[in-house]
């Protein structure tokens, strides 16, 4: 017999445990990022891998998915050591058996795993399924694909639980599938909308970042507009002009840091839109490029839901409000609706009202959805839906005016899939009276508006004399400082832009500065003799209800050149003469409106400037002027604030910062300050309910956030929606025909056991 | 798997008719008990001559050479061969360990047993059988001639697998016992923690001639078994856990061969005949072949 040379025998010897190992270290990589993965942290991996490496992986099943994988090696070692349960057999003796196990020290850990090769093999099957899954591409070699831009609709609506678990959820599992449908050649976007829109990822190859972008959308309680989003896809799609035109690609560019340049006749896009939409039809866009896909979420209209809730004062007692709430049925069934009232007054329950007698259905039923035919001539024609709506009307008496009141409406025993709008706030705050300082020398006309009782009401008035402008404590500081909602200048006016006052402004027979009427009439031709009436601005909130505007006779008035240096563009004329000229205009400063009125009112030897005083629009008028530029708030015509919106708050003094807490904030406070405006701007609106704010460390006002909104509480989703001239019908769901490889791992998995069991059970080597 | 009583015909009468043709054959020549078909160290009164020696006062002069005398004047007594009967002893392990195999290895030793015995019986010899494990556990006193073949059959239908083996112990008590010397055949698997060594040289140490049958069953020697196995001695209830592999049935492949020829060797060097045999060579083929080749029988 030959004896084999030392080195081969170490060789023989050594071979297997190096293999172990090198497999084993094979793994580390792999096992790295798996683990990276399930930190959540892919997409830093994956930056390094591309920067270093030009590579990048995504693992493709869930987390505990991937943990069981990363297990199965370990797994096949274990199951190589812990074949604990033995068979017992009987031989003749176990004498020579004995002998040959001391010989091979084979229970011994390394002596047994001693030239298993299988192990070998089915470690380096799991660990190449291990990398295959990974999905590995190499970066550089790009080819430019396809753009696609996934838009999924995260408004109040999407929140609907007809589908399991929400329709969010089935739109973010159906843009997850696009993700996967695409290559990593392919680039993608993702916009979230809803009231507004936001880009959540630009466009980008890697996928794992759009599947994160996709995965972070979360719901919110906003309505639904379509027109923002579309205006995002747009931009590269269809260039008007850009920036990020690819002509302007410089030369030589690294690759991996390279922009995402649009052609210049733009790219066709996809866009895949999931919503379930209720949003209005989009009629001013043109898609160009997009070609858009959408898929409808959601099964069915299964809701009744609060629609409007608003209070009016009763004329007659100013301590009855009348509350109305409307409620609307978009089931395909009759039903009969409870509704409740609670009120709160000054934070403390007051009481819960039923509503009186419905108007026409007595005992709260509201009909099912119809189908009517638009033209009612035409029966087989088109047809529309109609909804239902039942309108029940609440009596809250003895509500002190000065008293803040909560009205909370709520639907009892409603069960249907859109939870979110079977309930509404209202809010019916005291009364806020416009500050208005009057400065100028005696004017009866307008200390006969101001001082009478229905004004003194809703204004309190402060009157000076022009010489206070000068006057610090009097004039200066509290202007700047925002003392005063409205300050009237009648036939005078502050010297320097700096001392006009943080406020709107009524100019009578004067020019807010820089300008200065003893310039303007200077010029004789500036100066004009009995100006007729020509037109007026029927749209401005400060004419409105006017009517007979040119029976206003005028002695004199002057000219303000509109076109002159300062003046804003676009400046609205509110009274018009002929020749061009306006009488009375608006000119903006910053937040405040300055009204420039042409034209005095009294002389100052006392005589009429105008017969207007004596019109039934002037006090009209002044009433207009002083809730418009006075903030006057009756308490009750509360502007209706959905989530989302900017909801503007003016305390009724000067105050240098307010707190506001937000109904699900659990008292947490969020402060705003004031930065030179008069004004606070409170934009965290994103829930529904009732908003307290804040100043002097009391709670001072409340304000509610309602959805309020039909068409979003209409969860029926849209089987076609229309943009510009395109009409879309919404599609199938995209299939998952590349989860097949997901069994096919799987079986490599059941061979790799099969294996095993055929191999410690008919087979050796 | 141990094989239960295997009721089966020892001795078929075809097989019989063929084995009337044989006699045990020993190399060594010994003394026997009775006149028999064999020739005896002593001299006696058959027909073949022998020797002569010098005649000495009270020799019976009827074997005196009468025409040597008369060419040399000498007296000279003529000596015949003796003729004696042989002593043949069978040793059956039946212990537990020999109740494995298809058919069991004590089956087959309980077959060759017969074959030699009833060629034994066929000679006028004196057959005698024993059966042991770890002492001797059935005893088949002499017996000769074709008549008592159906003793002897009887005999080794009653021998039964049972107790563990002793082979030193059994083989030592057997020295002891049996006075004649003659052919002792060993039928055992060997299969003994204690070694054979010891055993063997209580036989050998009888002068006796010799023969030593291994018997293995297919089982043992080409071990079909997979798995993870714990592995338990029939006898001792030893334990031994085992996962097969490869490198391990090759090992255990190699150690019976070193113990097949250790056994051999440690027979070789003492005038020991071994014969290893398996359970699926037919026993016919062991005695007319083999047996024959090693000169047990012609």
């Amino acid at each position: 017999m030959v004896r084999s040379s030392p080195v081969a025998t170490a060789v023989a010897r050594a071979w297997f445990p190096l293999a172990l190992l090198a497999l084993l270290l094979l793994a580390v990589p792999g096992v790295v990022l798996f683990v990276l993965n399930l930190l959540g942290l892919e997409t830093s991996a994956n930056t390094w891998l591309q920067e270093n490496w030009r590579l990048s992986y995504h693992i493709p099943v869930p987390w505990w998915a991937g943990l069981v994988l990363l297990l199965v090696p370990l797994l096949i070692l274990l199951l190589y050591f812990l074949k604990l349960k033995r068979k017992p057999l009987q031989v003749p003796s176990t004498f020579l058996w004995k002998k040959s196990i001391e010989d091979l020290h084979v229970n011994s850990l390394f002596q047994w795993l001693r030239e298993n090769v299988l192990l070998l093999l089915q470690i380096l099957a799991v660990v190449v399924l291990l990398y295959a899954l990974m999905s590995f591409q190499v970066h550089g070699n790009m080819v430019e694909g396809r753009h696609y831009i996934l838009m999924v609709d995260n408004s109040a609506s999407m929140s609907a639980t007809d589908v399991a678990p929400n329709r969010l959820e089935m739109a973010k599992k159906e843009a997850l599938k696009e993700i996967d449908a695409h290559t990593d050649n392919d680039t993608g976007m993702v916009i979230v909308f809803n009231s507004t829109a936001e880009t959540l990822q630009s466009y980008t190859h890697d996928r794992g970042l759009l599947r994160l972008a996709v995965e972070g959308i979360r719901p919110t309680q906003r309505v639904t507009r379509l027109e923002e989003a579309l205006s995002l896809a747009d931009g590269l799609a269809n260039p008007s002009r850009s920036t990020d035109d690819a002509a302007s690609r410089p030369a030589g560019e690294d690759p991996s840091k390279a922009r995402t340049y649009v052609a210049t006749e733009g790219m066709p896009t996809e866009v895949f839109l999931y919503s379930d939409g209720r949003f209005p039809d989009v009629t001013d866009f043109n898609l160009g490029n997009l070609s858009m896909q959408y898929q409808a979420m959601g099964e069915g209209g299964d809701n009744v839901g609060i629609v409007t809730l608003n209070a009016a004062r009763d004329e007659r007692e100013l301590g009855r409000l009348l509350v109305f709430a409307q409620v609307a049925n978009y089931r395909s069934d009759d039903v009969k609706v409870q509704i409740e009232l609670e009120v709160f007054v000054n934070g403390q329950p007051r009481d819960i009202y039923k509503p009186q007698a419905a108007d026409g259905n007595n005992d709260g039923t509201i009909d099912k959805r119809r189908s009517v035919p638009v033209e009612d001539s035409k029966p087989d024609g088109p047809r529309r839906e109609v909804i239902s709506r039942g309108t029940f009307t609440f009596v809250v008496s003895d509500v002190d005016d000065r008293a803040d009141v909560v009205m909370h409406a709520k639907l009892k025993d409603n069960k249907d899939k859109f939870p979110l709008d079977d309930e509404a706030w209202l809010v019916v705050g005291v009364i806020r009276k416009a500050r208005v300082l009057v400065i100028g020398p005696e004017n009866k006309p307008l200390s006969a508006f101001f001082d009478h009782p229905a004004t003194q009401k809703v204004a309190s008035v402060t009157y000076l004399d022009p010489g206070a402008l000068k006057d610090p404590q009097k004039y200066v500081q509290p202007a700047r400082e925002g003392a005063w909602d409205l300050v009237v200048f009648d036939r005078c006016a502050p010297e320097k832009e700096d001392d006009l006052p943080a406020a709107n402004t009524w100019f009578i027979d004067e020019v807010p500065p820089p300008w200065k009427k003893a310039d303007i009439v200077k010029d004789k031709a500036n100066v004009l003799s009995g100006p007729p009436v020509k037109g007026w601005d029927e749209k401005s909130l400060l004419l409105r209800y006017l009517t007979s505007l040119h029976e206003i006779g005028i002695d004199t008035a002057f000219r303000f050149d509109l076109k002159a240096d300062g003046v804003p563009p676009r400046t609205p004329r509110l009274l018009e003469s002929d020749q061009n000229t306006a009488l009375l205009f608006t000119l903006s400063r910053q937040s405040y409106t300055d009204l420039v009125q042409t034209f005095a009112i009294m002389t100052d030897d006392g005589k009429f400037n105008t017969n207007w005083p004596t019109l039934v629009n002037f006090p009209l008028f002044l009433h207009n002027v002083t809730y418009v530029l006075g903030n006057v708030n009756d308490g009750v015509k509360e502007e209706r604030v959905q989530p989302g919106d900017v909801k503007t708050l003016r305390p009724d003094m000067a105050v240098k910062k307010i707190e506001v807490v937000g109904p699900d904030s659990g008292g947490k406070a969020e402060t705003l300050e004031r930065k030179g405006r008069p004004d606070f701007s409170f934009g965290n609106t994103e829930r529904v309910g009732v908003y307290e704010v804040r100043w002097d460390g009391k709670p001072q006002r409340n304000f509610a956030v309602n959805l309020l909104d039909a068409d979003e509480s209409n969860i029926d989703p849209r089987t076609e929606i229309h943009i510009g001239q395109d009409s879309i019908k919404a599609g199938e769901s995209r299939g998952t025909p590349r989860d097949t490889w997901k069994w096919v791992a799987l079986g490599a998995l059941v061979l790799l056991l099969l294996e095993w069991y055929i191999y410690n059970r008919r087979v050796y080597i | 798997m141990p094989q239960t009583q295997e009721k089966q015909q020892l001795l078929d009468p075809e097989f019989l008719a063929r084995l009337e043709q044989l006699e045990l054959v020993s190399r060594k020549i010994f003394l026997g008990r009775m006149k028999g078909e064999r020739r005896s160290k002593k001299k006696g009164q058959s027909v073949e001559f022998a020797d002569y020696r010098n005649y000495v006062v009270g020799d019976d002069l009827r074997f005196l050479d009468w025409n040597l005398y008369a060419r040399l004047d000498r007296l000279f007594l003529r000596l015949f061969m003796e003729e004696e009967d042989l002593h043949f002893y069978v040793l059956i392990d039946n212990s537990l360990s020999m109740d494995f195999g298809t058919p069991s290895k004590l089956h087959y030793a309980k077959q060759v047993a017969a074959a030699l015995g009833f060629i034994g019986l066929v000679n006028l010899d004196r057959v005698m059988a024993e059966a042991f494990n770890d002492r001797l556990t059935q005893t088949l006193p002499a017996i000769r001639g074709r008549r008592s073949l159906w003793r002897l059959l009887d005999f080794l239908q009653k021998i039964d697998p049972a107790g563990p083996s002793d082979l030193k112990q059994a083989l030592r008590t057997f020295s002891l016992k049996s006075s004649g010397k003659g052919i002792v055949v060993l039928l055992s698997d060997l299969m003994d923690k204690g070694g054979y060594e010891d055993a063997l040289r209580y036989l050998v140490a009888r002068q006796m001639d010799i023969y030593v049958i291994q018997i293995l069953s297919q089982e043992e020697i080409e071990p079909d078994i997979v798995g993870d196995l714990t592995l338990t001695d029939v006898e001792d209830g030893d334990v031994a856990e085992i996962t097969v592999s490869g490198p391990l049935l090759r090992r255990y492949k190699q150690n019976l061969a070193a113990y097949r020829a250790g056994l051999h060797e440690f027979c070789a060097r003492r005038g020991v005949t071994y014969l290893f045999t398996s359970n699926q060579v037919p026993f016919d083929r062991l005695v007319l072949t083999y047996l024959r080749q090693r000169g047990l029988v012609r």
